[in-house]
């Protein structure tokens, strides 16, 4: 059986990796801790925001980040974690926008063409 | 890799010494210029923050990694010293434990870093000087003088002396050539350079 405080020292290592797949270990070995071990909640709560945020999760990764908020609303790191979440979501959501508005320009334009070609065939 | 000429050197310094300290604080006061005594929580692993400063009319990027004290931490906490330029050491003058626990941070810089990096010794807390005070001043510089750190003490929340080891360390640091010249290459001091030449991979063993 491993210590919690090896388990952590893993996980914590897990999350800082490049590798998804390594954070996603991280991910889930810290949901244990938190789950065993509640004097550790703190610090799991804080890298289960950051690995989220790291895999893209960003609905989790707040989720985790806001009970961390909860309990120290003038936590400086989760403050500026949170700030990071909010930044990638919304230029994601524009990203999102773009795309789509992008989309419905393309098919409006080859709409067009297509029409115009109808009406010189009649 | 190669650098351009013109890249701002990168120096990475380290905030290390027991849990309240006031590494936090002393950090976030530098390079914010804030100061929230009523929130202050304990830091969680490590965390990030860059400076841009100018020492003898150079520019520096500096890389501040605030440390957490807590002894949890502490495992993979030494794993940051690596490439490490300068390492500031704090303590609480208000706090004899805080001071009586300086050797085993030393210790673990001097231990994990390259020789010749630039040590720097804080007190932080100077505004209880006149009603809390439990360490002097001379003690302070006596330990610094014996690690052959810089000292000073400080107070993030009057502003007293925040800049200055800041300014302190990043001047010894570039007075360092053989520090200073691994900023400039991008390369961290005590790192092993695999592209060097030198006297082959086995000739080295005297055995």
């Amino acid at each position: 059986m491993v210590g919690v405080q090896t388990k952590f020292n893993y996980a914590w290592g897990l999350v800082k990796s490049n590798t998804r797949t390594d954070q996603h270990l991280g991910v889930m070995l810290l949901s244990e801790i938190f789950r065993t071990s509640p004097e550790r909640r703190r610090e799991c709560l804080y890298y289960l925001a950051l690995g989220n945020y790291k895999l893209g999760n960003y609905g989790e990764a707040r989720k985790y980040n806001d009970l961390l908020l909860e309990k120290e609303p003038g936590n400086l790191q989760a403050t500026n974690l949170r700030s990071l979440i909010d930044d990638k979501v919304a230029k994601e959501g524009l990203m999102g926008v773009a795309i789509v508005s992008g989309v419905a320009v393309a098919a409006g334009i080859i709409g067009g063409v297509l029409l115009r070609n109808l009406g010189r065939k009649r | 890799m190669a650098l351009s000429g013109d890249t701002v050197p990168s120096l990475k310094i380290l905030l290390i010494g027991p849990s309240g300290a006031g590494k936090s604080a002393l950090l976030t006061r530098y390079c914010d210029d804030e100061f929230e005594p009523e929130t202050a929580s304990a830091t969680i692993g490590i965390d990030f923050k860059t400076k841009n400063l100018s020492v003898r009319g150079k520019p520096y990027r500096l890389t501040l990694f605030d440390t957490a004290g807590q002894e949890r931490f502490r495992t993979l906490s030494t794993s940051f010293y690596r490439g490490a330029h300068g390492v500031i050491v704090v303590y609480d003058i208000s706090s004899r434990a805080s001071f009586l626990t300086l050797d085993k941070w030393f210790e673990e810089a001097e231990a994990n870093t390259a020789d010749g990096v630039a040590l720097y010794l804080v007190g932080s807390k100077l505004d209880k000087a006149e009603h809390g005070r439990q360490v002097s001043t001379e003690e302070g510089r006596a330990l610094a003088e014996a690690h052959g750190a810089g000292f000073c003490e400080a107070s993030a929340k009057t502003r007293e002396n925040v800049r200055r080891p800041f300014v302190e360390l990043v001047d010894r640091i570039v007075q360092t050539p053989s520090l200073l010249a691994a900023a400039r290459s991008g390369r961290a001091p005590g790192t092993v350079a695999m592209d060097e030449g030198g006297d082959g991979y086995f000739s080295g063993c005297s055995c």
